[in-house]
């Protein structure tokens, strides 16, 4: 589904991603972790097109994405969501799915229907909501929405694109107990369904999702398994215990 | 071709082009370090020029008149960063658009109450009103020239001022990267008030240069605002290099392109046609110029590091 | 509206005509300031030269009445070929602007719209055939066959009424639909809007085209109203005026560019009649106007009608 082969990243004479290489399998959810400053956001960065590599290959399904522009990644299957909420927020909850299916019903050199009457964009809109429980709060501004309700948004505007592939940037990030389980439970839900390349700090839910594991250490990967192997690695541990004297 | 013109055109543009660096390089730092789009940065070049006129008045004296310009440009602009700027900085382009937009409606009525609708002429001292001898019996006026050296000084000192000094790096720092400084702990509105303040010094002195070359009037600082904005952009925000380099092409264009083109023009199409077309297509140089290079280099041909 | 549209017959009977040719410029400056609002309100686009397309309209009207009268060459003061040729050259122009510009964000981006105009300015200025510096005055106003006489004040007024109707209407219109969605969501998150597959650039670029053909078209308009054309349409200054207008009325609100047209004459009207240094009054007022109002006029008077709200149920 996606190789990653021999990343490179680096900012100013700073090295971010050093030759990084995995491979995530179709419908598993991939979860990447490590300290902070390992370079996660980056990577995730590089795969979604914001940034762009320096050296190294990204193959989506077999296509070569490396130099392409976001929206057309968009447009292959590639979907993101961002670690600092980042919706329309002066819109309600339902227009921002909507402009998200809007994104990939063909062009929108629509000059004239009014958009917030489509049925076309607005039922798939709702079903989205639907599926990540937030239905009853489809016509609210997004701006008035809890920071929990801001992430199933976001998950929900990233679903409206039909992708292939997620990429989730620290979804439980600031949540509370509650509403990481239900975070937890949505994502559970998708499981199989699509696959999922998931940033994410929290252990629990990391090891309770997570089909394979990529440990990132100062833009290395020291290792690519399955959630037990990961366990036992004392690299791993090593890698998390002595963050501070490990000096790359 | 004509090489005395030729020589004396490009001093016209090198003559220009300092003009446009003075005021550029204050206005690329004020863009660069405080994000501030200052339109009424003209008016201060306009002030220059009516100071000037006002000091030189009353001193009857040309150079004692420049000695009181310059910083009562500088306390001018240190005023109007106070008073009005200072709580633009966080706000929407847009809105600082429109309240410097609203400055230069005010300043330049307040201009015309104060000295009158009609425009000024500053009397040149003696030892400034005649020509000097280049090579080879080519005589240029002395006073164009005295703008030429003094704008050299005046980049190499900036030069100097930038690269060499604690100020200097934190200008520096500043226009690469805002949140940098803010972190390193610097009283940040000192330093945003000294750039504005020495930004204003340096749009007042280009004006109080123009003053004796061009009529003192109001709105003179408008046009060349729209220019000095052609050479930011060239140069890429928040580089003085870029500036410096910018302005001088921009000014070596603009002259030379006005001058030549009729003659250029001349000889593809009949002369009829080169003498009307001409000052069209001479005005359309430089910005053709800008769009080509925004075509390669979006960010401009000095882009700051760490942008 | 309906007091716009009443604003001919009441100013007959009081037998003050001046107030048709300035309401008449009031409904001009509206279409012009719609058509900014489009990218300006709606699509958080600062274009700072939207005046070149009031006066690519301008001269479309005056370079062909001009030919029409002078070479005799009579379809060239045709008014339906003036609104077309002014609208496709306005579109083409505003890609063209629009295709450079739009790469660029930021200070950059008003700098770069800035600038163009002022180029297009300064071509203005230094094409002597057509008035140079001096303008242009116009002998005749476009013509329309039998269908209406544009040499008649209150049907030239009316002419400009129903344009602003249709393109208020329009822009209603566009701005719901899917591509106004599309406009709206991009000044309010552009790079989620490139995220979730959008290709932001090229349908700001198609906006920034129709804002320009719609102004062209207001060009065309002002041109018969002042019987004169000059660089000064299109000074960038008047760039200004029109971002002020919209701003005035209330940005990205659909009767917001109206209210400011309106005010934005009216004030000059009343302050230009309490002194000729009326803009030593008006400068300062935008200055107050940008750190203390927000949403403009339209936005003072939403703010109000909350405010009646609240008192009238407590």
């Amino acid at each position: 589904m996606l190789i990653v082969d021999s990343l490179v990243k680096s900012f100013g004479g700073l090295l971010a991603i050093d030759d990084l290489s995995f491979q995530v399998k179709k419908g598993v959810i991939h979860a990447v972790i490590g300290p902070n400053g390992a370079g996660k956001t980056t990577l995730i960065n590089q795969l979604s097109g914001e940034i762009k590599l320096d050296s190294g290959n990204v193959l989506f399904d077999g296509i070569n994405i490396s130099g392409m522009d976001v929206h057309l990644r968009s447009a292959l299957g590639l979907a993101r969501s961002f670690q600092i909420t980042n919706i329309f927020l002066d819109l309600t909850a339902h227009d921002n799915v909507a402009l998200a299916v809007q994104a990939h019903a063909g062009h929108s050199f629509k000059f004239w229907k009014d958009a917030s009457k489509d049925h076309e964009l607005r039922q798939p809109a709702l079903e989205y909501l639907q599926q990540v429980g937030l239905e009853n709060r489809a016509e609210v501004v997004a701006g008035q929405l809890s920071h929990g309700e801001h992430r199933q948004l976001e998950i929900a505007m990233a679903l409206a694109t039909r992708p292939k592939l997620l990429l989730l940037d620290e979804p439980m990030a600031g949540m509370g107990p509650k509403e990481s389980i239900a975070m937890v439970e949505i994502l559970q839900e998708l499981k199989g369904k699509l696959t999922i390349l998931l940033i994410e700090h929290d252990m629990d839910v990391v090891f309770t999702l997570a089909d394979k594991i990529t440990v990132l250490v100062n833009g290395r990967g020291i290792t690519t398994d399955s959630p037990e192997a990961i366990r036992k690695n004392p690299e791993v541990k090593a890698a998390y215990l002595g963050e501070e004297n490990t000096d790359a | 071709m004509n090489w005395i013109l030729l020589l004396e055109q490009t001093l016209n543009g090198l003559q220009l082009g300092i003009l446009l660096f003075l005021l550029a390089a204050g206005l690329t730092l004020i863009f660069g370090i405080m994000d501030l789009i200052n339109l009424a940065h003209g008016s201060l070049y306009m002030m220059g020029a009516y100071f000037a006129a006002t000091f030189t008045n009353w001193t009857e004296s040309f150079f004692l008149g420049v000695l009181l310009t310059l910083p009562a440009c500088m306390l001018f602009g240190i005023l109007l960063e106070i008073i009005a700027l200072r709580t633009l900085y966080t706000r929407s382009h847009l809105d600082q658009v429109l309240a410097t937009f609203g400055l230069i409606l005010f300043f330049n009525e307040f201009v015309r109450l104060l000295w009158g609708p009609i425009g000024l002429d500053i009397p040149l001292p003696d030892i400034l009103n005649g020509s000097v001898e280049l090579i080879f019996g080519i005589r240029y006026p002395a006073f164009r020239m005295v703008i030429i050296a003094t704008g050299i000084i005046v980049a190499l000192l900036l030069y100097l001022l930038v690269s060499r000094t604690k100020i200097g790096m934190l200008i520096r720092a500043g226009a690469s990267n805002r949140q940098m400084v803010s972190a390193l702990g610097v009283n940040i509105n000192l330093l945003y008030t000294i750039v504005f303040g020495l930004g204003a010094a340096l749009a007042g002195l280009a004006g109080l240069m123009a003053a004796p070359i061009m009529t003192v009037e109001i709105g003179m600082g408008e046009g060349i605002l729209i220019l000095t904005f052609v050479v930011i952009v060239i140069g890429g925000v928040g580089s003085i290099r870029g500036a410096f380099v910018a302005a001088l092409l921009v000014g070596f264009i603009d002259t030379v392109g006005r001058s030549f083109l009729p003659d250029i023009l001349g000889l593809f199409v009949s002369n009829d046609v080169a003498d009307t077309a001409a000052p069209a297509i001479s005005s359309m140089l430089t910005y053709v110029l800008m769009a080509l290079i925004l075509a390669i280099r979006p960010q401009g041909l000095f882009p700051p590091k760490g942008v | 509206m309906a007091g716009l549209a009443a604003v001919p017959i009441i100013a007959d009977s009081i037998d003050e005509p001046f107030y048709t040719v300035l309401f008449s410029r009031m409904l001009i400056l509206s279409i012009g300031a719609i058509s900014l609002n489009l990218i300006l309100g709606f699509g958080g686009m600062v274009s700072f030269g939207h005046a070149v397309y009031l006066g690519i309209g301008s001269y479309v009207v005056g370079i062909g009445t001009l030919h029409a009268i002078e070479d005799g060459v009579s379809w060239m003061a045709n008014g339906f070929i003036h609104m077309g040729i002014a609208v496709a050259v306005s579109a083409l122009t505003a890609l063209i602007i629009g295709a450079i510009s739009l790469r660029t964000r930021g200070v950059y981006f008003i700098m770069i719209t800035l600038a163009f105009a002022q180029m297009f300015y300064f071509i203005a200025v230094g094409n002597d055939n057509y008035g140079g510096d001096d303008g242009l005055s116009l002998y005749t106003r476009s013509e329309f066959y039998e269908l209406l006489d544009l040499s008649n004040d209150n049907t030239l007024y009316y002419l400009n009424f129903i344009f602003l109707i249709v393109f208020l209407y329009f822009s209603h219109r566009l701005i719901n639909s899917r591509f106004g969605m599309l406009i709206r969501g991009a000044k309010s998150n552009e790079k989620r809007m490139e995220s979730i597959g959008f290709p932001v650039y090229r349908y700001r670029l198609v906006a920034f085209v129709i804002a320009g053909a719609i102004c062209g078209i207001a060009g065309v308009l002002s041109a018969n109203q002042t019987d004169f054309v000059s660089p000064a349409v299109m000074h960038w200054t008047r760039s200004g005026d029109l971002i002020i207008m919209v701003v005035l009325g209330g940005m990205g609100s659909l009767f917001g560019p109206v209210i400011g047209a309106v005010a934005f004459l009216f004030l000059e009207e009343f302050l230009s009649g309490i002194t000729e240094y009326w803009q030593i009054f008006f400068g300062p007022m935008l200055v107050l106007i940008v750190i203390f109002g927000q949403g403009g006029i339209d936005g003072i008077l939403v703010r109000l009608d909350k405010w009646w709200q609240i008192k009238k149920s407590a």
